[in-house]
């Protein structure tokens, strides 16, 4: 059960999404970056302990690949919640910076370390 | 009683002898009364009274003795055959008892046996679910930015979560105690949650309130698998249109579940049987469950004594049935407190700074930690088996673990993380297209992710 890394957890996860796979938005990827949007409305109480917990996270600015590292949730199923909250208002998308990439060299070097592992 | 009778000796043969004795005496008295006036042949006949009532007295007392005599014979011999009958039947019962206590004894032994293949069998079964569980979430962490395999992995998960519920249901039935086991408390939602995740209707069951307290681990897995099949039995019991509500309560000897459902109720003769089975009272093994077996509330009534819960079910106020289950104080305990607010990798200076520094070793958001001591709940995640080697990227495993929510801070801002993180998958990505949420070109990326720990 515990053996490489792999950790089973009581609560599975199609109880938190209700089922649901698919994120009811699109636009959502690792990468995209999410911020709590902090207007003290409150989450209503039937909100799962997940959710408080990613909007907590979230008070700063996070990508969604990052959040669901934190909780321990593969990023398919934080993109469900997070999309949920997104719809609710409780969460924002910021755009992503595209544009503006890093050097070669930096992209060399994390490629090589990437490999190297 | 009845062999005493035919032995007793007429009440005429007792009494004669006494009456002729009696008799005799009266003539020797009166013989000297009437002596003198009565006639010759009255003083005859007075003395050959006296004479004959005694040796009748004497005839009659012998001839009752002789028939005492031979009635005494005859009980001794009646006695005697009594008494043979008596060892024989008690030797006949002595067999008896000892045949069936080894057959009762071959019987318990028997049943052991059966139940020990029943629950090895089925501890295999439930392992079996438990492999296929974990495969399928090994498999959206392969793919992890692709919710059809998402989607496909929650299909899988339910239905072997369903399977390992029903063997550790003939496990319990048996006696003994799950197979599977938490080392964590587990906060009240999370373990209806977990219960709701081993039904087929999971998603009819609303839980709502949370008093923050946790069950400890070692209670964690029999609670939910009683929880498991109350709202099993509710879901079963109900409209499928309906929901069933789950409501925790605090009280002051620990903690409450109740869970209600909108069906159609119990007869009371069926309810009062029920109760007693679903809390503990009457035992329901596995021979005794019926050629339509009813496993679910025979579970929750072992795994009631086990922990010393106390379920009752209930008329319910929405007209359907009521479960309520009393989990002790001593199982309880105060529920971590909410996850650790993480630090965000970036702060409010989203706009500002756009001077960015190569994205070095410092600046690279630990997507992933080490697991943490105690985090939020979580679900399985990969970790790699290459953590201990060192590359470029890794310098930041090096530092405490303690210090986890703090490292995504360090000197970074959004623009930073935004522009990495964008970096990386646009560098790591085969298909150029950014565009496409479907594509699988993200799951390298999760890859990434999931084993840059």
């Amino acid at each position: 059960m515990h053996s490489d890394g792999y950790r089973d957890h009581p609560v599975r996860s199609y109880v938190l999404t209700g089922g649901r796979a698919h994120p009811t938005r699109n636009t959502l990827r690792p990468e995209t970056l999410l911020r709590a949007v902090d207007d003290g409305r409150e989450l209503p109480g039937t909100a799962g302990r997940h959710e408080r917990a990613l909007l907590q996270t979230c008070r700063g600015t996070l990508a969604l690949a990052e959040l669901a590292a934190y909780l321990h949730l593969p990023v398919s199923l934080v993109a469900v919640l997070v999309s949920d909250l997104v719809d609710g208002g409780y969460l924002a998308v910021l755009s992503t910076p595209v544009h503006d990439l890093p050097d070669t060299d930096l992209l060399e070097e994390v490629l090589d370390g990437l490999r190297g592992l | 009683m009845s062999t005493t009778t035919p032995a007793r000796p007429p009440a005429t043969g007792r009494v004669l002898p006494w009456l002729c004795v009696a008799g005799m005496v009266l003539c020797v008295a009166a013989l000297p009364l009437v002596g003198a006036s009565a006639p010759p042949w009255g003083v005859g006949v007075l003395g050959v009274a006296a004479v004959v009532l005694p040796v009748t007295a004497a005839v009659l007392l012998s001839r009752a003795s002789r028939r005492d005599a031979a009635a005494f014979r005859a009980l001794s011999v009646e006695r005697d055959g009594l008494a043979a009958g008596l060892h024989e039947t008690t030797q006949a019962l002595r067999e008896t008892t000892a045949a069936l206590t080894a057959e009762q004894e071959a019987r318990a032994d028997q049943r052991a046996a059966v139940e020990t293949a029943v629950v090895a069998l089925s501890r295999k079964v439930q392992a079996s679910a438990h492999r296929i569980q974990e495969e399928a979430a090994r498999m959206v962490q392969r793919h992890a930015a692709d919710p059809d395999v998402l989607q496909t992995s929650m299909r899988i998960d339910h239905a072997a979560a369903q399977h390992a519920r029903q063997a550790q249901s003939l496990v319990a039935l048996c006696g003994r105690r799950p197979g599977q086991t938490w080392e964590d408390a587990l906060p009240l939602p999370d373990v209806v949650k977990a219960a709701a995740g081993r039904i087929t209707a999971f998603q009819r069951v609303e839980v709502s309130g949370d008093p923050g307290l946790a069950v400890v681990g070692r209670a964690a897995e029999p609670l939910v698998h009683v929880v498991a099949e109350l709202l099993a039995n509710a879901t079963q019991c109900s409209p499928p249109n309906t929901q069933v509500l789950v409501v925790i309560r605090q009280v002051q000897r620990g903690a409450v579940i109740e869970i209600d459902d909108c069906g159609v109720g119990m007869d009371p003769r069926e309810l009062g049987r029920v109760r007693a089975i679903a809390a503990g009272e009457r035992s329901v093994g596995i021979a005794e469950l019926g050629e339509v077996p009813q496993t679910g509330l025979a579970v929750v009534g072992t795994y009631a004594r086990f922990l010393d819960l106390r379920v009752d079910l209930t008329e319910s106020v929405y007209g359907g049935m009521r479960a309520v289950v009393m989990v002790p104080g001593d199982l309880t305990e105060v529920a971590a407190t909410a996850p650790t607010v993480l630090a965000p990798s970036v702060d409010d200076a989203w706009a500002a700074t756009p001077a960015r520094e190569p994205a070095s070793t410092g600046a690279v958001p630990p997507v992933a930690a080490d697991r943490p001591p105690a985090g939020p709940p979580v679900l399985p995640q990969r970790r790699s088996r290459r953590g201990a080697a060192d590359g470029p990227l890794t310098v930041g495993r090096g530092q405490p673990q303690t210090n986890r929510p703090e490292r995504p801070t360090h000197d970074q801002t959004a623009e930073e993380a935004g522009a990495w993180i964008g970096a990386f998958f646009a560098a790591t990505a085969d298909a150029p297209s950014q565009d496409d949420p479907d594509t699988h070109e993200p799951s390298v990326a999760t890859d990434g992710t999931s084993e840059d720990r």
